[in-house]
């Protein structure tokens, strides 16, 4: 092997020819170099046979590296979005159609004529003054009561007697007719309180009762009757003392303020007010839109239960 | 680089990156995961490399994560590496000289491997070479020559691969 020694400048030159380093002239004159010496041949067949060619390998699991485009991403998720929301509205159809159909809507429709004269004829309460006050209106209220107090009767005995009776009305029978008779009887004894009102006896009697209407104001001095203000959802406030008649309530409520709810008692009361008004009859609404439109992540999507009165009953991200 | 691009990249590169990270780990497992994470971190980036670049980041990106050694540090046992490299070259053709060098490859060090796999497999210049390692051109130069220097010695004495 000695003989086959070569220098490292001479290696280094083989292996510039074998790289592709050299020029076309120093090319030739190192090939005829090689040919001619034993030794630079030897050593350049060897480098020669360092150079490899690429084997064949394959990646197996090439296919799952591969992504979807995005156009079907989106066209994935708005789908899932639409079946969840129509998930969700197939969830709420039976209560809907419990709520509308069973005799719960005998209560709805009390309680909707209630919330009528409470809300919308509290605004005509002025006219309760004995001076101007047309008893026929009054009258017409408590028919209107009565009358829906007949019908919901009917349709209780009607929903009794048919096949269709919803199980969860069977099992909460118990519990929603002890609820429709306290509740029948508050409605008869408050719209016999406005039939009888005069202004002050009015105040008088509210004061005492302290439960019709929650947040009361009254302006005796002016003569103007009583104001009834709608309180806002999740706020009720059933705490006015009738132990001190001589003040006006709106004076008690400034002397005794409902305390501050906390986050857990907020959120109670929005339990109890949104379940209340879907027992009432009202639609619950579902809401879905995109919260994050980042085009390097996937759309967040929020999803949320509302009323028509805009109650959030749920909310949550997807 | 959009999506179809990067799909694309992945039919052009992933074999490729496969068998760069098999010749180097000589572990089939390891190779499939450095393929894997180098195309995870590609599809994380794809906003910012472009598609030219694609296979120089993905090599690149291959390589430090063998370099970073969480699996190169690992100690092979004889009966583990014997198990997973015989999958790795069922598909090769070894005869004579080749097998030869496929084993003398082993015997040299790790950048030198590197770079002449990288020369031979896929065609890289200097330059290529050094944005990949880290290098400069003329210190890729060296390691190759050093290493078929090396590669040369073994394949004419190959008593030394006993």
């Amino acid at each position: 092997m000695k003989q086959f020694e070569i220098t490292e400048a001479q290696e280094w030159q083989l292996f510039e020819l074998l790289e592709g380093n050299l020029s076309a002239d120093k090319s030739a004159l190192l090939h005829q170099e090689i040919e001619a010496q034993p030794a630079l041949a030897y050593h350049y067949n060897l480098l020669k046979q360092t150079y490899s060619s690429a084997p064949e390998i394959h990646f197996p699991e090439a296919q799952s590296l591969k992504k979807q485009p995005r156009n079907k991403q989106v066209y994935l998720w708005t789908s899932t979005a639409v079946a969840a929301a129509i998930a969700i509205l197939l969830l709420w159809k039976p209560i809907s159609t419990f709520t509308n159909n069973s005799t719960l809507g005998a209560e709805n429709k009390i309680g909707r004529v209630f919330e009528k004269s409470k809300l919308n004829e509290g605004l005509e309460m002025p006219s309760l003054n004995p001076d101007n006050a047309p008893k026929e209106e009054s009258e017409r209220s408590a028919n209107t009561i009565s009358s829906a107090k007949t019908q919901s009767t009917k349709n209780l005995a009607g929903n009794l007697t048919t096949e269709k009776t919803h199980p969860l009305i069977t099992a909460t029978n118990d519990f929603r007719s002890q609820r429709k008779d306290s509740q029948q009887s508050n409605i008869v004894a408050k719209i016999e309180i406005v039939k009888n009102a005069t202004s002050a006896s009015f105040a008088q009697h509210l004061a005492d009762q302290g439960s019709i209407g929650d947040a009361l104001q009254f302006n005796n001095g002016e003569n103007q009757g009583p104001q009834i203000l709608p309180t806002p959802f999740g706020q009720n406030q059933n705490n006015v003392s009738g132990t001190e008649s001589t003040s006006s309530p709106k004076a008690k409520l400034a002397k005794n303020p409902s305390p501050r709810k906390t986050g857990l008692a907020l959120a109670k009361s929005f339990y109890n007010d949104g379940k209340t008004m879907i027992q009432n009859g009202h639609v619950p609404h579902v809401n879905i839109k995109t919260i994050n439109k980042s085009h390097s992540l996937l759309p967040t999507i929020q999803m949320g239960v509302r009323l028509e009165n805009n109650v959030i009953m749920a909310s949550f991200n997807q | 680089m959009t999506a179809s691009e990067y799909n694309k990249c992945v039919d052009l590169h992933s074999h490729a990156i496969f068998r760069f990270a098999i010749k180097k780990l000589r572990n089939t497992d390891d190779a499939k995961e450095i393929v894997q994470i180098s195309f995870e971190k590609l599809w994380m980036k794809h906003q910012v490399v472009a598609f030219d670049t694609a296979k120089s980041y993905l090599f690149t990106t291959a390589y430090h994560s063998m370099v970073d050694g969480w699996r190169s540090q690992k100690t092979t046992t004889g009966l583990e590496y014997a198990s997973n490299t015989v999958e790795a070259e069922s598909n090769d053709e070894y005869t004579g000289t080749m097998e030869v060098i496929e084993k003398a490859l082993q015997r040299i060090s790790d950048i030198q491997r590197t770079v002449i796999l990288l020369r031979d497999y896929e065609g890289y210049s200097y330059d290529e070479i050094g944005e990949i390692t880290g290098l400069n051109a003329a210190q890729v130069k060296i390691n190759i020559f050093r290493g078929r220097q090396a590669l040369k010695e073994i394949i004419g004495n190959p008593s030394n691969l006993i």
